[in-house]
């Protein structure tokens, strides 16, 4: 197993059956209210120790699933589960204690840092929240986790914003370390860099991870990074689950049709200089319409429309992730004869 | 522990950022000088106004004696007048003031932070206010309630805080869905926490800006209600000094003094709150200034170091 | 004939902690038809140097000069904002990062194309409308008759970006300026906008000065790739040239950035540091402080741009540095 040899085999993170939906704005007051499903039936495992991706387009509920396992969105239907524990948003206190050993990365570091904060109080605020500790401790665990991110303590007392795009995503990750966080969410933490930045930061989370056993829930949008980072992933599409299990596995076999088109979309230096080959009329006019309206009660398959091996069946077939081999699962049942 | 406590604000840090600012500074000087002038009325004024004895012949021109004449109407001293009316319209200003401050962002942080049925009900009640006719209803009540500065103050404060209301909700909406703040909440911050440590620094910057702007708008509009005699007939204020000299026909006795220091007097408070909160705006909003202080460099560097500047990024160049 | 030239261009912002060098002296030339690629890393100088070429830059707050600085021949040092008005969007445009904050979102898109043709071309209303609902249908935009009446932020983001194109080819410009056209968008619109930006301008001949800090984003569209590095150029070459063969570390650190969908898991090929402040550059080379490949000169001496043949251009001490390329060819 080499590189996942600290994976426990009871799952960290696990969601059951788990949707999320939000109202939309009703057309008039008499309306009935219609609700869209940014997160439908999804169930995974994510487990201690690992680096799991969650991979799709914006829009299409990754966030939110990330949101539902901090106890940011309520389910309607199904659950979620830290530690084999039930996680209750209802349970303030419980959350409360649970949400100790989770963090979240966000993507525009600019905004998850209080711009009027010094770098000093950016990283000690979870501890200066909990009082458990005397100021000089604070202080020492401070000084020392900005410099596990490279930065050095010299940097405490200038304000965030004095920061370039990637040493405040540096403290942002120093902030999280200091919160004694063993699950992080780290929602699209590169896509607002540059790409030469792309890798520090990068290579930084594998690091940490390396030193502290840390699980990583991966958002990305860039199937290349993941291939790299990832341990596991799930590829998401309009609420629903594509295609989840082994990273290795699925880049080694993508079965989806979804997922083989993301995959097409990473663009390279290799080959010749040729004219670029869109995703098949990968068609958004059609996607921000369902975007907006995004329901996959209509019954068929969320993705037809946009799929180079859709047939009339899928205009009302019932997807469930179906076993390809073990640890890999897709939705699509033409996939393997395709 | 220093390191923590430096951050954006503190009261002490803030108001030295507003003498830093070359506006705020002049705001600053100016508000101190007019409080200096309130406060010390008595001593200031060579006569005392409210004292009948002390009056002197009506409609008097500038004289040694009289700095700036006499009224036209009554023969007080003009000067003396309008040091003391400093002290009305600037109490006016400053309660009015902060007594919106207070309710705009005491009702503007519940509705925002609270939500639900308060912020409802409260946005409506701002709907409402909104469409309300001031001036003709600030008539009627002090008609009913009796022309006293307190009346004024009160018909002020209720139809002031709108806005102020508005405007704080829209930040507390915002603030509430930083990711920053779902951060801290992920460590285990607290509504209270959040409110104090995330919400109330940001808002209470908003407020004091816009109560030194709604300062200056109540000043003129004290004046305009004691103009049109509905301020206290027996106090001395700028604008009842403003409607005697109306009334007396000083324009008509060629008596222009009355009226030009009265309105010089409005105009430098006004003034000092106006240069007061827009030094504020800019030290709240970062993006707004800097813009002069780069002009000003710039033309520094034309007329000296420009080719100097040039050569120097020349490719090649050592 | 070239449609775009610029010669030394230097961009200078003075700021209460000293001057800022943006851009120094800077040549760039651009023949009709072709796709040149800016390159580098934000805060490089690139984005300074395409508000520079149409001369959006406020007078009032930077420094701006070039010995030389042309749009189809025409002589753009003396033109004054009347003049530029004219030209901007009739025959040099441009395509922002941000379409979002580039529309005005309480206009409908449609309206606001209608501008380009009223404004440069003094159309009739309806004769506008009519052209506006054929450059939304050209740029793949379905049931164009709907959308023209559609507000920004009702569309998806790529829509944006296909309405922003829209309006940068409307006039059938000599030149567009394309900042970051797909940084905010996810991989897959990405690449549709990038196919349909190199199919409108091989459809109308245009000439494109595209800018990114991705070089997987240019190379299939650029025929010759500029590398911007703290406000100069350190290699330029033919795009397949300089993938194949690429001579300054900064460049083949950038190459490494790119990962690869083949990767296995795995560390990612990092640049170490980050870009000198760019208002205390170094003393030699302003790669030099990041460079594993750096010798003591490197640290002293300022490389001069050489030329090594075949139209490739590098600013390094390993391969000549001490030459000045344009003097040589």
């Amino acid at each position: 197993m080499g590189e996942k040899s600290n994976r426990k085999s009871e799952a960290l993170v696990k969601t059951e059956h788990l949707s999320v939906r939000f109202p939309l704005k009703r057309e008039s007051p008499f309306s009935k209210r219609r609700y869209i499903n940014a997160v439908s039936d999804v169930s995974i495992e994510i487990f201690g120790g690992e680096t799991f991706a969650l991979v799709g387009e914006s829009g299409c509920g990754k966030t939110t699933l990330a949101d539902a396992t901090l106890g940011f969105a309520a389910p309607s239907a199904g659950e979620v589960f830290f530690n084999g524990e039930k996680l209750d948003i209802r349970n303030k206190k419980r959350l409360k204690q649970q949400r100790r050993s989770m963090q979240k990365i966000f993507q525009d570091p600019a905004s998850s840092m209080n711009p009027r904060f010094t770098v000093a109080r950016a990283v000690a605020e979870p501890l200066m929240i909990r009082r458990e500790l005397g100021e000089k401790r604070i202080l020492s665990k401070t000084a020392e986790a900005i410099e596990s991110v490279g930065l050095s303590s010299g940097d405490l007392d200038r304000f965030v914003s004095e920061f370039s795009g990637g040493q405040q995503q540096r403290i942002a990750i120093a902030r999280a370390l200091v919160s004694g966080a063993e699950y992080i969410v780290c929602d699209e933490p590169v896509s607002a860099l540059d790409v030469s930045v792309h890798a520090q930061i990068l290579n930084l989370l594998m690091d940490i991870q390396k030193e502290r056993g840390i699980t990583y829930l991966f958002i990305s949008h860039n199937l290349a990074s993941v291939r790299k980072f990832a341990d596991r992933l799930a590829i998401m599409y309009l609420g629903r689950i594509v295609e989840y299990g082994d990273a290795e596995k699925v880049f080694a076999n993508p079965m989806h049709p979804y997922t083989r088109m993301l995959i097409d979309s990473v663009l390279s230096l290799d080959g010749g200089k040729t004219a670029i080959n869109a995703p098949p009329e990968a068609n958004e006019a059609f996607q921000e319409e369902q975007g907006s309206y995004a329901s996959n009660d209509d019954g068929g398959c969320g993705f037809r429309r946009r799929c180079p091996i859709g047939r009339s069946e899928c205009e009302s077939i019932k997807c469930s992730l179906e076993k390809v081999e073990s640890d890999h699962y897709t939705e699509c049942p033409y996939a393997a004869n395709r | 522990m220093k390191l923590f406590r430096k951050s954006f604000g503190g009261i002490v840090g803030f108001i030295g950022r507003i003498w830093r600012h070359r506006q705020g500074r002049i705001g600053l000087i100016l508000l101190i000088l007019l409080s200096l002038v309130a406060i010390f009325a008595p001593l200031i004024a060579p006569y005392d106004p409210y004292d009948v004895t002390q009056r002197a012949d009506k409609g008097l021109a500038p004289s040694l004696e009289h700095p700036l004449g006499t009224s036209i109407t009554t023969g007080q001293d003009v000067f003396s007048m309008l040091v003391y009316g400093t002290r009305v319209s600037l109490l006016v200003g400053l309660i009015t003031g902060i007594a919106i401050a207070l309710l705009g962002s005491v009702l503007g942080v519940a509705a925002g932070y609270l939500g639900g049925a308060v912020d409802m009900l409260l946005m409506r009640i701002v709907d409402v206010m909104i469409v309300i006719p001031t001036l003709p209803l600030t008539i009627l009540i002090t008609n009913v309630f009796g022309k006293s500065y307190v009346v004024i103050v009160l018909v002020f404060v209720l139809f002031g805080w709108t806005g102020l209301a508005r405007t704080v909700r829209s930040l507390v909406l915002r603030l509430k869905n930083a990711d920053y703040v779902k951060s801290a909440e992920l460590a285990g911050a607290g509504r209270w926490y959040v409110m104090k440590t995330h919400i109330l620094p940001a808002v209470s910057h908003l407020v004091i800006m816009s109560t030194a702007l709604s300062c200056a708008g109540i000043m003129i509009a004290e004046a305009g209600l004691s103009f049109l005699g509905l301020g206290n007939p027996t106090a001395i204020s700028w604008g009842k000094m403003l409607a005697d000299a109306q009334s007396g026909g000083s324009m008509l006795f060629g008596q222009w003094w009355t009226i030009i220091a009265t309105g010089i007097g409005i105009f430098i408070s006004v003034f000092a709150f106006m240069r007061l909160g827009l030094a504020i705006e800019g030290i709240v909003n970062p993006g707004m200034k800097g813009g002069s202080d780069a002009k000003r460099l710039l033309k520094h560097i034309r007329g000296r170091y420009l080719d100097e500047v040039l050569e120097s990024m020349e490719d090649g160049a050592k | 004939m070239n449609v775009f030239s610029v010669r030394n261009l230097r961009v200078a912002f003075p700021t209460p902690r000293g001057i800022i060098r943006a851009v120094e002296g800077i040549d760039l030339s651009i023949e009709r038809g072709e796709c040149l690629a800016l390159v580098g890393e934000s805060g490089c100088g690139k984005s300074v140097t395409s508000l520079a070429s149409l001369k959006l830059l406020d007078p009032s707050v930077s420094i701006v000069k070039a010995d030389e600085h042309t749009i189809l021949g025409e002589n753009m040092l003396d033109k004054g904002e009347r003049e530029m008005e004219s030209i901007r969007g009739k025959k040099a445009s441009m395509i922002f990062q941000d379409a979002l904050s580039a529309l005005n979102p309480v206009m409908s898109v449609g309206k606001q194309l209608d501008e380009v043709f009223t404004l440069h071309f003094h159309l009739k209303k309806r004769e506008a409308k009519a052209r506006s609902i054929e450059a939304l249908r050209s740029v793949g935009i379905e049931n164009p008759e709907a959308r023209y009446r559609a507000f920004p932020h009702e569309l998806s983001g790529g829509m944006r970006q296909r309405v922003l194109i829209a309006m940068a080819f409307a006039s059938n410009p000599a030149l567009i300026i394309a900042d970051e056209p797909t940084t905010a968008l996810d991989v897959t619109v990405q690449k549709q906008i990038l196919s349909l930006l190199s199919e409108m301008r091989r459809k109308n001949g245009t000439a494109l000065l595209l800018i990114s800090h991705d070089l997987s984003v240019v190379y299939s569209m650029a025929d010759r790739i500029a590398v911007m590095y703290s406000g100069r150029i350190v290699e330029e070459a033919p795009a397949e040239e300089l993938i194949r063969n690429p001579l300054h570390p900064y460049t083949k650190g950038l190459m490494g950035a790119v990962v690869r969908i083949d990767d296995k898991k795995g560390r990612f090929t990092q640049i170490p540091g980050g870009l000198p402040d760019p208002a205390n550059k170094p003393e030699g080379c302003y790669f030099a402080p990041r460079c594993a490949e750096a010798a003591e000169k490197c640290g002293k001496c300022r490389p001069k741009l050489a030329y090594t043949g075949g139209s490739h251009y590098v600013r390094c001490f390993m391969h000549g540095g001490e030459r000045d390329g344009r003097k040589e060819q």
